[in-house]
């Protein structure tokens, strides 16, 4: 790739509309550009500055966890496996040292138990590892859930707050099959443009699928905007945000979509309730 | 020059101050040998080289600076909690085992650390389009939602600050430079895929692409860098 064409390409390259062999051959060449790692300095100064365009959210305290979990593991990895080659390469230099000096029966028997030895000690060594791997993730899991446990609780503190302001208002929704015991409510700041909608003990998603919130008008249903997960104890929490108050709508309903929202309802409503 | 970094042991939690000593820095003795220094008052490349040196603690401040962005970033474009936390997670995981592969000269810390968070989002996109076509973003006011008020309100407000001007640059952008960068940078979608969807040649978006990130980098001017500088 030439100068021309890789400044062609700086562009695409930052804002990451490049395919991977592209990308690559503008790596390859702005390694070696000075005029080049200029431009990439200027574009990409400003195309970082694209990623505070979206709202800014909080991130689950469990992530920041879970991070440095795997940063212990990853530092065990390598730990265990050094040892070994080690422990290995001086049994292995031994070995062939004595046999050198002494009667080959003997070295070679030397030789025979400093290998079985070598591999007792490598699985033993393995096994302690793999012991440390599996309690520094039990670790991890205990911390997550204690994590998510505390996110629980200042999300349902904030929720008392914000229920207890005046003028705001309280919905609830029940499920629509009698055999399943989910239940959520929506608590409506005063002005009703906006809320926050709680669910508990709701079914477990399938892979690739999210609970979808829709509105209720004059028989028409509309997209609240909202999708929301559960973890494993069936809890979602999802904030709404409406274009108009909530009070002008008859019901909200809530169903099992893919991935990123539908435009309509594709499947039966899990819960609902009249608002 | 001490490579002991013993203090990294504590704090791994990232939540209270963090200090250590100014001989653990490359380049940052100085005068201050002996002395201690709170991590956060680091600037981002700093904190890459303690990174690089395997500092936990200063993986940590970093993570504090920008995880809420990368975080943001893939929450908004993926449309799943889930994969967020994982791209942030995998994102913050590259550069600790990355860090000294950063080079300066190339660009700030802040424009390489967000390209290894876009570049997991547009794998996670491209992976996900090829199982079923996704809803990309052409509208601007998508993107124009309530920002979560959780957390230090000093920081939030800044990066409202900071938002709202970004956004005023995109606003000003032409109609059809602005679905380009959009379509892109949000929707994940490659130069030639842009070209396809739009009906446009490739040299035509490219050239769009061109001018939409001049025309941002004209109405932000220098202050765009000043918060990249600063971790903001």
């Amino acid at each position: 790739m030439d100068c021309k064409e890789a400044k062609e390409q700086i562009v695409p390259y930052i804002l990451g509309s490049l395919e991977s062999s592209e990308m690559l051959g503008i790596d390859r060449h702005v390694a070696a550009c000075p005029d080049c790692i200029l431009r990439l300095r200027q574009e990409g100064a400003i195309v970082a500055d694209l990623a505070y365009a979206v709202p800014q959210v909080k991130v689950p305290p469990g992530v920041k966890r879970r991070l440095f979990a795997r940063i212990r593991l990853d530092s065990l990895d390598e730990k265990p496996s050094s040892k070994i080659q080690a422990w290995s390469s001086l049994l292995a230099d031994l070995g062939l040292s004595l046999a050198a000096r002494s009667g080959f029966a003997v070295t070679s028997l030397l030789v025979v138990i400093m290998v079985l030895g070598g591999i007792w000690f490598n699985s033993r060594l393995n096994q302690i590892a793999g012991e440390k791997e599996a309690l520094a993730a039990q670790i991890a899991t205990v911390t997550d859930s204690e994590a998510e446990m505390m996110e629980r609780w200042k999300a349902q503190h904030d929720l008392i707050q914000k229920a207890a302001a005046p003028g705001t208002t309280v919905k609830t929704l029940s499920a629509s099959k009698t055999t399943v015991s989910a239940s959520a409510f929506i608590v409506v700041e005063a002005a009703g443009m906006k809320g926050t909608l709680t669910a508990v003990d709701m079914p477990q998603l399938p892979a690739g699928k999210v609970y979808q919130v829709w509105l209720v008008k004059d028989g028409g249903i509309y997209n609240a905007g909202a999708v929301f997960t559960v973890d494993s104890t069936g809890y979602g929490q999802a904030d709404i945000v409406l274009t108009a108050p909530l009070s002008e709508f008859d019901a909200m309903i809530i169903t099992v979509e893919s991935e990123g929202g539908s435009a309509d309802p594709t499947s039966e409503s899990v819960l609902k309730g009249d608002l | 020059m001490s490579k002991d970094l013993s203090s990294d042991k504590r704090n791994l939690s990232g939540d209270s101050r963090s200090y250590i000593s100014w001989e653990e820095l490359d380049g940052g003795g100085q005068a201050h040998a002996g002395g201690i220094r709170d991590y956060s008052s680091l600037n981002d490349q700093e904190l890459l080289i303690l990174i690089a040196q395997h500092s936990r603690d200063a993986l940590s401040v970093l993570y504090d600076r920008y995880a809420g962005a990368v975080y943001s970033l893939a929450a908004r474009k993926l449309q799943d909690a889930g994969a967020a936390e994982e791209v942030t997670q995998d994102t913050f995981f590259n550069i600790w085992r990355r860090a000294s592969s950063y080079r300066p000269e190339r660009g700030k810390v802040t424009a390489w650390l967000f390209s290894i968070g876009h570049n997991r989002i547009i794998d996670e996109l491209r992976r996900r389009r090829r199982r079923q076509e996704k809803l990309v973003y052409q509208d601007v006011s998508l993107l124009n939602q309530p920002a979560d008020e959780h957390g230090d309100p000093t920081l939030y407000a800044a990066r409202e600050m900071q938002r709202s001007k970004i956004m005023e640059a995109l606003t000003s952008l032409r109609s059809e430079q602005r679905e380009v960068v959009l379509l892109a940078y949000y929707g994940g979608l490659t130069h030639s895929e842009i070209a396809h969807r739009l009906e446009q040649p490739l040299g035509t978006v490219k050239t769009r692409m061109r001018l939409a990130l001049k025309k941002l980098r004209d109405v932000m001017g220098p202050q765009a860098h000043e918060w990249a500088d600063h971790g903001l």
